[in-house]
């Protein structure tokens, strides 16, 4: 396999900003994609730190898509639609239940005939390719977000520096590709809830609340994706050499922002 | 590459492949929350629809059999009467004018009678007399024989004329029947339903709809009763005494009770129906506090089966499936086996609004799920069940 591997000597030309580390112009040699995917799982430093030299993102790209358009498409293949679009439609926003259980039927059906009124080969390609575009296009606002803080800044970081990281970051989403696997095949009677799916959610690890927004949120929120958040803090924080509170408030504002947003229209 | 970091991933990758086992092991296999019903006797009470309105099962519309101007009315609208009662009377001078020259008449002809009787009396006596002379010899054949057709004759003429007195008489009686029908009489106990003439307007003997052919309608207010159009699909299940629940479009809120009283054995297409349709009269046994009145829209339920207890459950527990490439269709039921979801195969038999009869044989005991609807749609042989008794009402 020819993955490409970006080897562009490092810029050490002197910004005359202080809080360049100069530590990032040392060149390390070339470590293993695969030596990389273990440590950004295992010794993420050494991994940032091979990524700040040679940002690649073909292969992590490759190895978390390819699987997730798998079990997606497994996912996909074996679902009962008419359940999936009711327990969507019940499960999906807090309203929901309270809609089905006060005005009966009827107005289910409506919104059923609105979800069914798509094929079931396009509704399994926006459920399959669906979660892989979204997810891509978030890897793409985070770059872009932080390169942008890094012109800014005046740091030597593009956006292929950050494109990597957010593509190699999210590599624990893998964890949860493959609990999600384990899930489907133990789930083969075609009733698997997509909020069930995901092994690693707040809610599936036991985590409940009553409160609708938060049990939403829980249901939302996955283990890999803080692991990701929190690693994008600490390679932020080891390429930036900054501090905590500024590595925590720049790489978490989008999120918090994404948060703030979805909790006003909820409660609106 | 560090063997330790390969075991830590292999170590967290194992973590995730567990832990939905471990999820079911903890939290166990998410069971469905349903409502479940040992099965009951119930009445089903199979109905069938329809659409007609009220009428008068006794109702006469009045019209006049000579043309007039009316002279005097004796009713008004919602008056009671009695059969025989006069209700309304046409101007009468032109048919006494009639009955006295009718009258003249008859006196006329019965006088020419007594006149012809004296003249047969007088002519047989000449023609007796004329007789004896000619046996005599004493005058001619030919005056013989003038004294005998003159006899004759007035015999003839003597019947001429109580023809003509039978064809006054008769011309007196209808003149007689004309007078008497100026005066238009109740044939029914029952209420003016409606008026259709006032004083001075013109009664004109007609059966078409046209202004002064109707005079009146007189219905017997006992007598009302529904009359409903039964698509000719229904109407095999449909037979006299059945009990039937009638809403009039006025008092929605407030049913009859009635029984079917009449099917009509010829089958029509009604106004504004595409299929053929049956009249089926019922009988109000029990308006309660409707007021009745006839023209009224209404519709009835007919039971078509007498209230007999069955074994039912839910019409929403039976769960229909069809294989139209078999052409086959089957009925199941979902019953709790100490909680898990067991699909049973079942005969089923009539069924009303809520409930549908079993025929198959199940033990009494079973608790069939019956709900709710969602969980019910999706319910599979074999899923976990966390049922909750619900006692039916």
């Amino acid at each position: 396999m020819a993955l490409e591997h970006d080897d562009k000597p490092i810029e050490t030309r002197d910004m005359g900003m202080a809080h360049i580390d100069t530590s990032q112009s040392i060149k390390t040699g070339p470590a293993g994609l695969v030596t990389t995917a273990i440590n950004i799982l295992t010794s993420p430093s050494e991994a940032f730190t091979e990524l700040g030299q040679r940002p690649a993102k073909l292969f992590p790209l490759i190895i978390i898509m390819l699987p997730l358009l798998g079990v997606m498409f497994w996912y996909f293949t074996i679902i009962d639609f008419d359940w999936f679009i009711d327990d969507t439609l019940a499960n999906s926003f807090p309203r929901a239940n309270l809609f089905v259980e006060t005005s009966g039927d009827s107005q289910l059906e409506q919104a059923r005939g609105a979800m069914e009124s798509m094929s079931q080969t396009t509704f399994r390609m926006i459920g399959v390719f669906g979660g892989a575009a979204g997810m891509l296009l978030l890897w793409v606002l985070q770059a872009s977000y932080l390169s942008l803080v890094s012109q800014l800044n005046g740091d030597r970081f593009r956006f292929t520096h950050w494109f990597s990281l957010a593509v190699w970051t999210a590599l624990p989403y893998l964890l949860t590709v493959i609990g999600m696997a384990v899930t489907i095949s133990l789930n083969p009677n075609g009733q698997l809830s997509s909020f069930d799916l995901d092994p690693l959610t707040l809610t599936n690890l036991g985590i409940t609340s009553s409160n609708n927004m938060v049990s939403l949120a829980l249901n939302s929120v996955s283990l890999t994706q803080i692991w990701g958040v929190v690693l994008t803090v600490l390679a932020f924080k080891q390429w930036l050499v900054s501090g905590w509170i500024r590595a925590l408030s720049i790489v978490l504002a989008p999120y918090l922002l994404i948060i703030g947003v979805s909790a006003y229209f909820l409660i609106s | 590459m560090n063997a330790k970091k390969l075991l830590l991933v292999v170590f967290i990758a194992g973590t995730v492949v567990a832990l939905p086992f471990v999820n079911r092991i903890v939290f166990g296999v998410n069971s469905k929350e349903v409502n479940v019903s040992t099965l009951s006797q119930r009445v089903i009470s199979p109905s069938i629809l329809a659409s007609g309105y009220l009428a008068h099962e006794e109702e006469v519309m009045l019209s006049s059999e000579i043309i007039g101007k009316v002279a005097a009315l004796f009713v008004e609208e919602g008056d009671v009467v009695v059969q025989g009662d006069l209700v309304l009377r046409v101007d009468d001078k032109n048919f006494i004018a009639g009955l006295e020259q009718s009258e003249a008449a008859v006196r006329i002809n019965t006088i020419d009678i007594e006149r012809q009787i004296v003249r047969i009396d007088n002519l047989e006596r000449q023609f007796e007399r004329s007789k004896s002379l000619y046996e005599r010899s004493l005058i001619g054949e030919e005056e013989y024989e003038v004294a005998r057709n003159q006899f004759d004759l007035s015999k003839i003429d003597l019947l001429s004329a109580r023809e003509r007195l039978a064809q006054a008489r008769a011309q007196l009686d209808q003149v007689n029947d004309n007078l008497s029908k100026t005066q238009v009489i109740s044939p029914i106990n029952g209420v003016i339903t409606s008026l259709d003439i006032k004083v001075g307007e013109t009664a004109i003997a007609s059966s078409t709809n046209i202004p002064g052919s109707s005079l009146m309608t007189i219905a017997n207010p006992a007598s009302i009763y529904t009359e409903v159009l039964v698509d000719e699909a229904d109407v095999a299940n449909i037979e006299v005494g059945q009990r039937a629940e009638i809403v009039a479009i006025a008092y929605p809120d407030q049913p009859m009770q009635g029984v079917v009283r009449f099917i009509a054995n010829t089958a029509k297409v009604a106004q504004g129906r595409q299929g053929l349709s049956f009249v089926v009269k019922i009988d109000i046994a029990d308006p309660g506090a409707v007021i009745l009145r006839p023209g009224m829209s209404c519709r009835a339920e007919i039971f078509t089966r007498q209230d007999q207890e069955v074994t039912a459950v839910p019409i929403q527990a039976i769960i229909f499936e069809e294989d139209r490439a078999e052409l086959r269709s089957d009925y199941f039921i979902f019953v709790n086996d100490n909680g898990i979801a067991k699909k049973t195969k079942v005969e089923v038999g009539l069924s009303d609004d809520e409930y549908q009869e079993l025929m198959s044989e199940i033990d009494e005991n079973v608790e069939v799920v019956i709900g709710p609807n969602q969980q019910l749609r999706h319910l599979l042989e074999g899923d976990r069940l966390n049922a909750t008794r619900v006692e039916q009402q």
